[in-house]
């Protein structure tokens, strides 16, 4: 494995373009760590994200990058990397509407647990916050993020967000047709937004692998939104069936609105909403 | 007129200020027992996801869709790029959608459908790059000219904004510059 690179620099701003070859051989060196097992991830995904990261982090020599995976310090540099951060807050307002409306009455008003088992930014899980915050209910609901990358659960916890995103957020949350009280969810230090950490009091993190977990709770709504469609088909029913199975009969689980159930799930699964990609465990 | 005489595994058509009306003249046109997969990646607004798909399905001679991830192509069937949603070519025929960061300023990126196409494809995919505002899909198209994939650059003679063929012409030599209804005789032409 002592070669340069067989990458060139691209010109799409995807980074580096590792061949075929590459591909192959950094995943499987990956995989011998822990919170490192990309293998199940789909090529282009694996091709697009490792470009990234070997562009970001200056990577010219398969060896090079090989021996730095002994590093911890570089494998959280890997899995921060990897991440595909969600686009915005309140992506798909239409989402959000049927959740206020027809799931949140679902559960058990004396409490209930959400996970988001790939939480790769703030931008969902504050969405979520905000609309429990306006139902009055914040307070009664449990909410687990999780993600490989301890420092995207720190940023997260922190209530970081993508200055560039407020904006477009904004938008969305106003599209819920909601009261105009999105600026009162952040606090401003040194020029930039912060998501209100107060909001964050019922939230834990995980720093684990997606899906991955030791839980024997059960969990009454798990939001999965656009991580599957990173994943070969086969990871991806692996990874459902594990995630249905943290899942309470009559719980709810979203998916992206472009994804679909896989039909070995169609026996454990009936649509609450089809467009929005809202499914319940029967 | 010069007329592919390879067989093809894909057509993918991009387009944005302008494009929605001349790729719904090109469908309208096809002939409906046209077996080649489409692919349609035009720039839309993020936030309107339906409406688009419904406008080109009034007109087209073959069916419309917005694929699901991991959806097959299919001879005869145009998939439109969801909105908000990168839209890429795979090995096995399949689509894969992605929120990865905007290219372009742009989630679909006519750039990322065009070179995944080339990358998945080479010689068996087929690029239209079509009137529109910004220098998206320049550089893909170009990647299936490398690949020896068949690609075609709307005259910008008849393009409502023509930045997009000419950022296209800037950077290399097309197999073909045709009007609209030119790229409906080639296509109704083509071998699946």
């Amino acid at each position: 494995m002592g070669f340069i690179l067989d990458a060139d620099y691209n010109i799409l701003n995807m980074g580096v373009s590792l061949s075929i070859k590459e591909i192959k051989t950094v995943t499987s060196e990956m995989s011998k760590y822990d919170c490192l097992d990309y293998s199940g991830h789909s090529f282009s995904f694996l091709k697009r994200r490792l470009g990234h990261i070997f562009s970001q982090l200056k990577i010219r020599r398969l060896t090079q990058f090989c021996e730095q995976l002994a590093d911890e310090n570089f494998r959280e540099l890997i899995n921060y990397h990897m991440a595909v951060n969600v686009t915005e807050m309140f992506r798909d307002p239409g989402f959000w509407r049927v959740l206020r409306r027809d799931v949140f009455s679902l559960f058990d008003k004396e409490g209930w647990s959400v996970w988001f088992p790939d939480t790769p930014s703030g931008e969902e899980v504050y969405s979520l916050l905000i609309l429990l915050k306006e139902q009055g209910i914040l307070n009664n609901v449990k909410v687990l993020c999780q993600h490989p990358s301890k420092e995207k659960c720190r940023e997260i916890s922190e209530g970081v967000i993508d200055q560039k995103k407020i904006e477009i957020s904004y938008n969305n949350y106003r599209r819920l047709e909601e009261k105009d009280l999105f600026n009162n969810y952040f606090i401003e230090k040194e020029g930039e937004k912060y998501f209100n950490k107060e909001l964050l009091e019922f939230c834990e993190f995980k720093c684990a692998s997606v899906g991955v977990g030791d839980f024997n709770e059960k969990f009454d709504l798990i939001l999965f939104r656009n991580s599957g469609i990173n994943y070969t088909v086969r990871k991806k029913e692996e990874l459902l069936a594990r995630l249905l199975s943290n899942l309470k009969t009559g719980g709810i689980i979203a998916l992206g609105v472009r994804e679909s159930i896989p039909e070995v799930f169609h026996n454990q699964l009936c649509v609450l909403d089809r467009k929005e990609s809202i499914f319940k465990k029967i | 007129m010069n007329i592919p005489d390879q067989k093809f595994k894909v057509v993918v058509i991009g387009g944005s200020a302008g494009s929605f009306s001349v790729v719904s003249r090109i469908l309208s046109q096809l002939d409906p027992s046209f077996s080649v997969p489409i692919v349609l990646c035009l720039h839309r607004l993020k936030h309107i996801r339906s409406g688009l798909v419904e406008g080109l399905n009034m007109k087209s001679k073959i069916p419309v869709v917005e694929p699901y991830d991991k959806d097959k192509l299919r001879p005869g069937i145009a998939m439109l790029a969801p909105s908000n949603y990168h839209l890429f070519v795979e090995f096995d025929g399949t689509v894969s959608l992605s929120t990865e960061e905007v290219n372009n300023h742009s989630r679909p990126s006519i750039d990322y459908a065009f070179s995944s196409a080339a990358f998945a494809f080479r010689e068996k995919a087929l690029g239209i790059i079509l009137t529109g505002a910004n220098r998206d899909g320049a550089q893909g198209i170009k990647c299936i000219h490398d690949k020896k994939g068949f690609t075609i650059v709307q005259d910008p003679a008849s393009c409502e904004v023509d930045t997009m063929p000419r950022a296209a012409l800037k950077l290399f030599t097309p197999n073909q510059v045709l009007k609209p209804d030119e790229i409906v005789q080639v296509l109704n032409q083509l071998k699946g």
